[in-house]
């Protein structure tokens, strides 16, 4: 039992890198825009995000308060984000390039653009790039009341982690609340499944596709600030990054494109990815833990295709662009 | 932002046919304005832009040392390309080579470990390319089978499996296969399981140039190559036409993972003379790039690839010179793809302004 | 085919800019004979605040010896490569840059640098922490640690004395006097630290035990952090570490806990938490290789200093939070290394499976990776980095265990 909850409370704070990222990539694809580029994007949100929380507090100096901080870590992480993807969004919407090939494009550009941001970052401040303590403990601050951590088993699991996982679920259930109780988020929906048709009823795909895409971006990019400010102890890490926002899109399938699965999913990822420190089973080598969430992803894939229950698929049209004079 | 097809000052008509030397334009421009905005980063550390390109090219092309790395990563880059063209044309979107290359990669490896003592050296690499063919191939033939059975969704499957793959491979390396205990590191191959060399670079050039014309011959001149094109319109159409859609594509995609894995086979026979699970860095990504931007045309790849290995190659030089990041050379190719893929849009569809709509109609 | 002639322009605009800016590259050129140019290159960079971090001031020191001496060292430093082929990509640079001397930071860079040295004879090729090069027949390929053990020893005690002060004070019955290890892999250079780190802490800490936890990574922050959270969530009250990032320390300042580091001071960023901390002094050996290389003389092809000629060194205890006494302790252990007085590996102080270990082999010469010839142990000590400068030390003693 206690295994169970220390391997849960360790999982998340992994799980709520990985819940950004998946929860932006949902919003993504539920408008049918494949966009692989999240590795890239959560790169730019990891670097820029730093540089906004690094340079505020070298601006103040010691005066430097922790919510400001926060703060500007998300804008400038959600704006990098954003940036990155409304190139995506050009490309694939506007000007019709294929969606697999720009989003691994831009997985390439933006990792190259986080890695160049954090390195210029060491090079023009010569060597060290970190935030104070005062800053750091105020990023991994746990923030429930000693009262609720205090609980036994509920307290660790529930109430011990920092403002980033709260945001990170509110997100996920106004996310929930969005695609199904609101007009606009049926809407969306309908604009992923089939976009001719929404078209055809009067709704501005284009439009739908091109917010979705960048808000989800932005969303996605979070994940990067939240690794590099909790995980990594806010030090730029050249490799750090590389290969969670993959393991972000494999996770968007796990849940099956819903923000409320991606809640418990992204937990039991981050466990997964760690669970070979705290469990180890005879027959298993360590290295294998590790791809552990990328099996288990070929088989919800696997079994959802072989189902073919209409609410568990992807959007209908994913990856494929839609052309309007085609029609 | 979303004018283009929404705001009444513009719209589009597809192009039907478009002057040649247009399209050429169009091409060089978007290059160009690729290399103008790749100065950003390059100003943004203080380097002079023009004397950073110089270094790119120096320290890439212009001395016989350099050229031969770059050649050395441009032939996977070549390699790969050409495996990723049919399972596109097919629109099949196969974006697992990565795993495919290391899945080859980690079956040329075993019998390079284990029977370099037994079998003479001709014979050995022999063994190694089939290894990794059939690994590379049978790996490809996994998600390709739930595609024609369940048509469970490609791009997402094979994305997948590469990471499955290179978990195996990091196993190995820290398992099975290590050498000197807790070193995670396999021993270098012996003398005999590794590639010659021809012109100082590995022969594997030599092999992906001979494959770009079995390729284009595969594409253009075969009935297979027929049939993929045919699915790749439309597999309804292949259906009524009485094609089996299912084998076809399980056939493509295993003559992809094949080459892929040959694929594998170079880099470890040939420039790595090792395995570790990071034995493809990227290839079978950036692979696509390079297929999809020369319209899956087997010649146009090697310009591409060459293209960006040069960026590549060439960074590593501008980083040590100019103390330029090395990234530059992520963000420049990055950009590069940004542009030419657009370009296409532009030599496919013409925009017709408000006004002089009319006019524009009736010359054409 | 269109596009081929098409980056073919593209191609003769770009050397056309080549040409024009070509001019600036002549200037880099070196003629006299107190300047020598060295390649340094990295597994990663500053940032990590550890490992190449950690060589980077070694770079640094050693210019700055130099240049006292009248010697000027043009550095060609090459960060976050590789251990793969693009390691041997950065050697063939750093020796077209013109570089005389190359050395490469990581322990896996060596094959690879191995590939190139045979077209460079007139290179010197450095290979640190690894072990190939030095009997590999040629001239021109080196290796060199140092005896990092001494003062894994040294933080051991630190950490011992703390955990007796724990056990005086009745903060923790000796029972729970546990060290938790976050180690990168099972390999030889981290069990001989740890080994030594253990020694150390018993020597003063008689009922101390210790958790060994690998992260099958050099660098992975998430598993070093979330490593060190498991090994406290198993009861270890004070946590050390053979990783390349800072992150232990953040998790064991996070939960209250004691920690000693590795290559850097992390009392900085763990102020409650971490006592002191060990690294090799790099400068040492840069500036001896250097001198000797523009004197003319040799290089040692297997280098390797300990703590009495400073290659060695702890970093600043923490006062505010060691144990009383610590200060004076080190002294006395440090001077006892220095002299030979204390031998770190003592076979009179370990066992292995209940038995004192009475022979080991140190060298390993026909390739089956199990080490063969050159005893280790001898007069009642194991000696380690004797026979080769990278650490040899691979029993598995009484009282560590290993969780995975």
């Amino acid at each position: 039992m206690n295994l169970l909850v220390t391997l849960i409370t360790a999982g998340v704070t992994f799980g709520t890198v990985l819940m950004y990222g998946t929860l932006g990539e949902i919003l993504t694809e539920k408008s049918g825009n494949l966009n692989l580029g999240v590795e890239g994007i959560m790169y730019m949100g990891g670097a820029f995000g730093l540089a906004g929380a690094f340079y505020y507090e070298k601006a103040v100096g010691a005066a430097a308060s922790g919510p400001v901080a926060i703060v500007l870590a998300l804008l400038a992480a959600f704006v990098a984000g954003c940036a990155a993807s409304a190139i995506y969004s050009f490309l694939t919407i506007t000007l019709r390039t294929n969606q697999n090939v720009t989003g691994l494009a831009l997985s390439i550009f933006g990792t190259g653009v986080g890695q160049f941001v954090g390195e210029f970052m060491r090079l023009s401040e010569g060597g060290y790039v970190a935030l104070s303590n005062h800053l750091k403990d105020s990023f991994a601050a746990a923030i429930m009341p000693d009262f609720l951590q205090g609980i036994p088993v509920i307290g660790p699991i529930l109430f011990s982690h920092t403002v980033f996982f709260y945001m990170a679920v509110v997100l996920a259930v106004l996310m929930h609340l969005y695609f199904t109780r609101t007009r606009s988020g049926l809407y969306l929906r309908a604009v992923g499944e089939s976009p001719a048709t929404s078209d055809a009823a009067g709704i501005n795909t284009t439009r739908y596709k091109y917010l979705a895409t960048i808000i989800g971006g932005g969303i996605s990019a979070i994940g990067g600030m939240v690794y590099i400010v909790t995980t990594a102890g806010c030090v730029w890490n050249h490799e750090g990054l590389s290969g969670v926002g993959w393991l972000a899109v494999a996770l968007v399938i796990f849940c099956i494109w819903r923000p409320l699965n991606a809640i418990w999913g992204s937990v039991i990822f981050g466990a997964m990815m760690i669970m070979y420190l705290r469990v180890s089973l005879p027959f298993m080598p360590q290295q294998l833990y590790k791809i552990l969430p990328y099996v288990v992803t070929v088989i919800v894939l696997i079994f959802t295709s072989m189902r073919n229950s209409r609410d568990k698929q992807p959007p209908a049209s994913l990856g494929v662009n839609y052309f309007r004079e085609e029609r | 932002m979303s004018n283009v097809t929404r705001t009444p000052f513009v719209r589009l008509a597809k192009r039907t046919d478009i002057d040649p030397r247009r399209a050429w334009i169009i091409r060089v421009a978007s290059i160009v304005i690729a290399l103008v905005l790749g100065c950003i980063p390059m100003l943004v550390t203080g380097t002079n832009p023009v004397e950073a390109y110089s270094v790119i090219v120096q320290g890439s092309l212009l001395r016989p040392v350099y050229f031969r790395q770059t050649v050395k990563i441009a032939i996977p880059l070549l390699a790969c390309a050409l495996a990723i063209a049919p399972c596109f044309k097919m629109r099949f979107w196969n974006i697992g080579a990565e795993g495919q290359i290391t899945i080859g990669a980690m079956c040329a490896t075993y019998f390079a470990l284990y029977w370099a003592d037994r079998v003479p050296h001709v014979m050995l690499l022999l063994i190694m390319f089939l290894a990794g063919v059939v690994g590379g191939g049978l790996w490809a033939l996994i998600p390709a089978f739930f595609k024609a059975k369940w048509n469970t969704n490609e791009t997402l499957f094979t994305l997948m499996m590469n990471y499955i793959a290179i978990g195996i491979v990091a196993w190995l390396q820290g398992g099975p296969w290590e050498g000197r205990q807790g070193s995670q590191i396999i021993p270098k191959f012996a003398d005999a399981a590794r590639l010659p060399n021809v012109l100082g670079v590995h022969i594997g050039w030599i092999f992906s140039l001979v494959l770009v014309v079995l390729m284009y011959f595969y594409m253009n001149k075969t009935k297979q190559g027929y049939e993929i094109a045919v699915i790749g319109d439309s597999t309804n159409t292949a259906r009524y036409a009485g094609m089996n859609v299912g084998y076809i594509m399980m056939r493509t995609m295993a003559i992809s993972g094949a080459i892929s894995g040959f694929v594998g086979f170079m880099i470890v026979a040939g420039a790595n003379y090792t395995l570790y699970s990071g034995v493809a860095d990227g290839v079978g990504f950036t692979a696509i790039s390079v297929a999809w931007l020369s319209q899956l045309n087997p010649f146009a790849m090697i310009v591409i690839s060459m293209l960006l290995a040069v960026l590549d190659k060439g960074s590593t030089t501008l980083q040590s010179r100019l103390g330029v990041p090395a990234s530059v050379s992520d963000i420049i190719t990055g950009i590069l793809l940004f542009t030419m893929l657009s370009c296409e849009f532009f030599i496919n569809y013409r925009l017709i302004f408000r006004g002089r709509a009319q006019d524009k109609e009736d010359g054409k | 085919m269109k596009r081929l002639s098409l980056v073919l322009i593209v191609l003769a605009m770009v050397s056309a800019m080549v040409f024009a800016g070509g001019s600036s590259e002549s200037a880099a050129a070196t003629g006299d004979s107190n300047t020598v140019k060295v390649g340094l290159i990295c597994i990663g960079d500053e940032n990590d605040q550890g490992y190449t971090y950690n060589f980077i001031r070694g770079r640094d020191e050693a210019t700055e010896n130099l240049a006292a001496e009248g010697i000027n060292v043009e550095w060609v430093t090459i960060y976050n490569i590789g251990e793969d082929s693009s390691c041997v990509d950065a050697n063939i640079e750093a020796a077209e840059q013109g570089c005389q001397i190359i050395i490469n930071n990581s322990y896996g860079f060596e094959p690879y640098m191995l590939e190139v040295v045979d077209d460079y004879p007139e290179i010197t090729f450095i290979s640190c922490t690894s072990y190939m090069s030095w009997n590999d027949g040629r001239d021109n390929t080196h290796n060199a640690f140092a005896n990092i053990y001494e003062g894994r020893y040294i933080a051991g005690v630190v950490a011992g004395m703390k955990l007796q002060q724990m056990i005086d004070e009745g903060q923790i019955t000796p029972e729970q006097a546990v060290i938790g290890y976050v180690g990168a892999f099972p390999f030889a250079e981290v069990v001989s630290g740890y080994t030594s780190y253990f020694l150390g802490a018993r020597s003063v800490c008689p009922s101390v035990t210790m958790k060994v936890m690998y992260v099958s990574s050099w660098s992975d922050a998430t598993a070093e952090s979330d490593a060190a959270l498991a090994l406290i969530d198993q009861g270890c009250v004070l946590i050390s570490q053979h990783s390349d990032n800072t992150t232990p320390a953040t998790a064991a300042q996070s939960r209250g806990v004691f920690h000693t580091g590795y290559n850097n001071d992390m009392t900085g960023i763990a102020p409650d938490a971490s006592l002191i901390g060990t690294r090799i002094d790099w400068g040492i050996y840069f500036t001896e290789a250097i001198r000797a290389y523009v004197n003319g003389e040799e290089i040692p092809q297997d280098w390797c200093k300990g703590m009495g000629e400073g290659a060695v060194v702890m970093t600043p205890l923490n006062e505010a939070i060691a144990a009383p006494g610590t200060a004076e302790k080190i002294a006395e252990v440090e001077a006892a290394i220095a002299d030979g007085s204390l031998e770190v590996f003592d076979t009179s102080t370990f066992t292995v499976g209940g038995q004192t270990v009475t022979t080991a082999m140190a060298l390993d010469t026909d390739g089956d990776f199990t080490p063969d010839s050159v005893e280790a142990v001898h007069d009642g000590a194991f000696h380690e980095s004797e026979a080769q400068s990278a650490p040899y030390f691979t029993l598995r003693i009484d009282g560590i265990v290993e969780l995975n």
